[in-house]
């Protein structure tokens, strides 16, 4: 009791418990990166009738240069595309839901395989026009972590049709597409990281960061677009697309 | 970022121009006062929430950042402001801890070592028992070590109230400790 109290309050200062952030500059990246996006549908609405007919015409643009297309989701090839350093620190799924809330919100049916069961969450983007609900499962047996989006497989169900044509996808090269069948529908199962870009209800379109790390399955249902981003292979893909 | 690391002016300066990245420095650079500052307000577990939020809000505010000012009060502020809301939102207790018993690199003696420890413990339980205004005009001074004009600037208020007000927290931390003293002796003569 020696020391007078300012002293000993600065010697506290060194040994009190205070959390060390490792990871908070990459959350905070990640959570300004995502805001202004939302701020800006919002703004713009009053505009979405013009610019949904731009929207429309880009993506019809898009589809006459790639060749392929599935409703409201379009392929094109760009060399360009390369896997980002920061992949899978922000999923940029949109907000989290109940399943519950996301199947009252989105407008459309949400399946859940039944290979897999209940997701662990549940996330909508409604800046969105097609709106799409990601269900997202955690590591578990025969299901492993992607080490890119840290999460073992996205399942992202979205209204997507070519008159609110949303999504565009860019591929490194085309070896890495694959013509597939999907429960009897056609479908494409493409290999490696790639960059996806999303085509807002403004008619802005914003870049999305890598979240996978072995292949993504896309094909389309009854007006909904389905996409599963997986690091399983495409026969696992399959079956669990096929339990839908 | 390449070469000679950039001085936090200028990372300020690429922030406001929408520089994600110089920001995402910024955070790094200041994590550790953030959420020292979260901590004394709303206790440990909840202060890496705060700070995330507040630097969120401290990013949109840059433009309202004078260019040359001081910096770290002025996220301080912020981060205060956020802290002070997930306060009264929790109502929670808080209380602040010392670090499990870490190996002293230069040797006292073990007895010395535990006599430190247990004054400490002692202080801090003082600390804790304080009213929020007290224990955060205590730990901005002490625990975050800002001078008094920092500590004042972090808080909201004036230089001047900033020096009583902590004048008075301090003579509630020696009743505090006092009373306890008092209370220790009682019981070694039981």
């Amino acid at each position: 009791m020696t020391e007078p109290l300012e002293q000993r309050l600065s010697d506290i200062g060194a040994h009190l418990v205070v959390p060390e952030g490792a990871s908070l500059p990459e959350r905070v990246r990640g959570r300004i990166e995502e805001a202004p996006r939302r701020r800006l549908v919002a703004l713009r609405r009053p505009r979405r009738v013009a610019l949904l007919a731009a929207a429309i015409l880009m993506v019809a643009a898009g589809a006459a240069i790639a060749g392929i297309a599935i409703r409201g989701v379009l392929i094109t090839v760009d060399p360009t595309a390369t896997a980002s350093p920061r992949a899978g620190a922000r999923l940029s799924l949109g907000e989290p839901v109940t399943l519950k809330r996301a199947r009252a919100r989105a407008g459309f049916p949400i399946l859940v395989p039944a290979a897999l069961g209940p997701p662990d969450e549940v996330w909508i983007d409604e800046r969105l026009a097609a709106t799409p609900v990601t269900l997202v499962y955690h590591p578990r047996p025969r299901l492993p972590r992607s080490t890119v989006s840290g999460a073992a497989l996205l399942l992202t169900q979205m209204r997507a049709e070519l008159d609110e044509a949303v999504l565009a996808k860019t591929v490194g090269s085309p070896q890495d597409i694959e013509q597939v069948t999907v429960a009897g529908r056609p479908g494409f199962w493409i290999r490696g990281e790639h960059l996806v870009s999303y085509l807002a209800r403004d008619g802005t379109s914003f870049q999305d960061t890598l979240r996978l790390a072995a292949g993504t399955l896309l094909w389309d249902r009854e007006g909904t677009t389905f996409r599963i981003e997986t690091a399983v292979s495409l026969k696992r893909a399959l079956e669990i697309a096929g339990s839908l | 970022m390449e070469g000679r690391p950039l001085e936090d002016s200028a990372l300020i300066d690429r922030a406001k121009g929408g520089d994600v990245g110089a920001y995402e420095e910024i955070v790094r650079r200041y994590r550790a006062p953030a959420l020292r500052a979260a901590t004394i307000v709303v206790g440990s577990s909840d202060a890496e929430d705060v700070a995330q939020e507040a630097f969120v809000k401290a990013y949109r505010a840059l433009p309202r950042f004078r260019a040359g000012a001081a910096f770290r009060p002025w996220l301080l502020r912020i981060v205060t402001n956020e802290a002070r809301n997930r306060r009264k939102a929790s109502g929670r207790r808080v209380a602040l801890a010392l670090r499990a018993a870490e190996a002293e690199q230069t040797g006292p003696s073990t007895e010395a070592v535990v006599v430190a420890r247990t004054e400490r413990e002692t202080l801090l339980a003082a600390v804790n028992r304080l009213a929020d205004a007290d224990r955060q005009i205590i730990g901005y001074r002490y625990f975050l070590e800002l001078s008094e004009a920092e500590t004042a600037e972090a808080l909201g208020i004036a230089r001047g109230t900033a020096k009583s007000r902590l004048a008075r927290a301090l003579d509630r931390l020696r009743g505090h400790l006092a009373e306890e003293a008092d209370h220790g002796m009682q019981e070694a003569d039981r």
